[in-house]
């Protein structure tokens, strides 16, 4: 060990600081060096001179300090206490519990947000109610088309006659109803009756004009009396009332004083469609028929009769004409007058719409006849027609509780 | 104080018998006054019950406990300094009238008469000098003379590297050297 580095170590040495091995080192080069153990040797000294003794503490001040920190103890700092409030708070808001709930809040919200950040959807107007009062199948109709855009929506609508017959409240129809929805089937549409689909397929649709870029509505399945189906203007808006969707359609732009007489007679209010019918009879062989039917719905066949034969007469050589003999015929049959209704049947086995239901209301009436011993069928009722086998069991099953009722 | 941490009132009691003379030699020295020195002994054991719950026994106890004692030192001095400048001839009280004076109270009752006075004579020189030194060489001189604090200790306590803490009490006593040389050949009996 040099002088530089004892001095560097002298401190250490002078307190008994150093390590034996230093210190051992130390003390061999202070033995070698006057300069070094001279200096050394006065610091000594010095401490030795500077030495200060030790006073004793008052006796009483561990009992003070003791005193002190239990008042200290006693009393709690506020930053203290609203650390102890923080970490009490920290520890309840870090429960699993309280994180779960906050996650359903997040989650929740955000739902909402999202739901609420949508377009709104197609006006509600669109989405019509049928005459029945019922929703418009918009479900019934294929999936692809029920999500399409409001404006193809709107077209489906006008579509909708072949799910409707399909419908309970279709089910339940009564013969002018069943009539009613075979109409348009049989003839095809007349140029009257493509005027008004368009037209009701043009008051549907949007402005963008979409339905007249569909094909239209396809004919209703099965046979029987072709109402409207003879280029017979007054009698298309039955037909078309038949199919509520487009009822509904149309209803969007005006109910005419014919669809209301209509809507009171499928609601019951016979009396009142009977009147109404009456009003536009004058001027509508059609109407005229109705108001005929009304009477028979309300009042019963007897009290219809001459309404059906007025307007055979009327409307001769046409459908509401031939409709009209038709039914009176079987009102006739249902009071048990069938020779009058032989008569009437038998002008219809000319009529190519009507002929195949005469000659099958003929046969009935034999069947009937011969039930209650009754003879004397007439020689052209008892001539089988050659389209009768033929006749497809789907056109009498319809009207069976209608035979049954007449 | 991991048993006092554990809940052990009594440890503190120990702690404070263990502690609290040295404690209150260094507050004594530094302060030049005794009531100072009590009420800044109190307040040191006081803040270590308040924070015990923050010490983590990364130094030890007593670097944490002179290390708070110093800061309240320190406080008390600039407060005082806003105040009269006490002298080792201020009575304890001012409100208690005549009293011991430091170097009453640090003279040694047990020497004889005439060793008594040499002492008595050096220890007021001694007061004296060590008043004289500069602070930071008396703080460190009177924790490694009062305090019997190692070096790496005084070091962590007043902040500064722990060659520093040694050129600093190098300068303290060859100061006190100086003012202390008539006394050396004293000393060198004293062996």
């Amino acid at each position: 060990m040099d002088c530089e580095k004892f001095e560097s170590a002298m401190m250490d040495e002078l307190y008994g600081e150093l390590d034996e091995l230093t210190s051992a080192a130390a003390k061999r080069h202070v033995a070698s060096c006057a300069r070094c153990a001279a200096l050394l040797g006065g610091l000594r000294a010095t401490r030795r001179v500077a030495a200060m003794p030790m006073v004793d503490p008052p006796a009483d001040l561990e009992e003070r300090i003791l005193a002190a920190v239990r008042d200290a103890q006693k009393v709690v700092p506020m930053r203290r206490r609203a650390a102890r409030v923080v970490s009490a708070a920290g520890n309840w808001a870090m429960r699993p519990q309280t994180a779960m709930a906050a996650l359903f809040l997040v989650m929740i919200g955000t739902s909402v947000l999202l739901i609420r950040g949508k377009p709104s959807r197609a006006p509600s107007a669109e989405v019509t109610v049928t005459e029945q009062g019922a929703p418009a199948p918009v479900a019934a109709t294929p999936p692809a088309e029920a999500t399409a855009t409001p404006m193809a929506s709107t077209v489906l609508l006008a579509r909708a006659p072949e799910s409707k017959a399909a419908s309970p409240s279709a089910s339940q129809a009564d013969l002018p109803a069943d009539e009613l929805r075979a109409a348009p089937a049989k003839g095809g549409p007349t140029p009257s009756k493509d005027k008004e689909d368009q037209q009701g397929q043009a008051n549907a649709s949007t402005p963008g004009g979409i339905a007249n870029n569909l094909p239209p509505a396809p004919p209703a399945a099965g046979g029987g009396a072709a109402f409207g189906s003879q280029g017979f203007g007054p009698q298309a808006p039955p037909a078309q009332a038949a199919d509520g969707t487009t009822l509904g359609a149309t209803k969007q732009q005006a109910i005419g004083p014919f669809d209301t007489a209509l809507q009171q007679y499928r609601k019951g209010q016979f009396d009142d469609a009977t009147r109404a019918f009456d009003a536009l009879a004058p001027s509508d062989a059609n109407a005229e028929l109705w108001a005929a039917r009304s009477v028979r719905e309300g009042k019963g066949c007897r009290n219809a009769l001459a309404r059906f034969d007025k307007v055979a007469r009327r409307a001769a050589n046409s459908a509401p004409g031939w409709d009209a003999l038709l039914e009176g015929a079987l009102c006739y049959r249902a009071i048990g007058d069938f020779g009058q209704a032989r008569v009437r049947l038998t002008q219809l086995l000319k009529i190519d719409s009507h002929k195949d239901r005469a000659q099958a209301e003929l046969d009935r009436i034999n069947q009937l006849q011969q039930a209650q011993g009754q003879t004397t069928p007439p020689a052209a009722a008892a001539r089988p027609s050659p389209k009768r086998a033929a006749a497809p069991a789907a056109t009498a099953a319809p009207n069976a509780a209608t035979d049954q009722a007449y | 104080m991991i048993r006092f941490q554990s809940g052990d009132r009594s440890a503190f009691t120990l702690l404070v018998r263990r502690h609290q003379g040295p404690l209150f030699n260094f507050a004594f020295r530094h302060l030049r006054s005794q009531p100072g020195a009590e009420e800044v002994v109190q307040d040191a054991f006081v803040r270590v019950v308040q924070n015990a719950a923050d010490f983590k026994h990364e130094a030890r106890f007593s670097t944490w406990l002179y290390t708070i004692t110093r800061n309240l030192c320190i406080d008390q001095i600039r407060k005082r300094a806003l105040r009269k400048h006490p002298s080792l001839d201020e009575p304890r009280r001012a409100d208690e009238g005549e009293g011991p004076t430091l170097g009453e109270q640090t003279a040694d009752s047990k020497a004889n008469v005439e060793r008594s006075a040499v002492a008595g004579e050096i220890r007021e020189k001694v007061q004296a000098a060590v008043d004289e030194l500069p602070e930071d060489q008396r703080e460190v001189f009177l924790m490694r003379e009062v305090a019997n604090l190692p070096f790496k200790e005084i070091a962590e306590i007043v902040g500064v590297p722990e060659n520093t803490v040694k050129s600093r009490m190098r300068y303290a006593l060859e100061r006190l050297q100086a003012a202390l040389s008539e006394f050396e050949e004293y000393a060198r009996a004293l062996r």
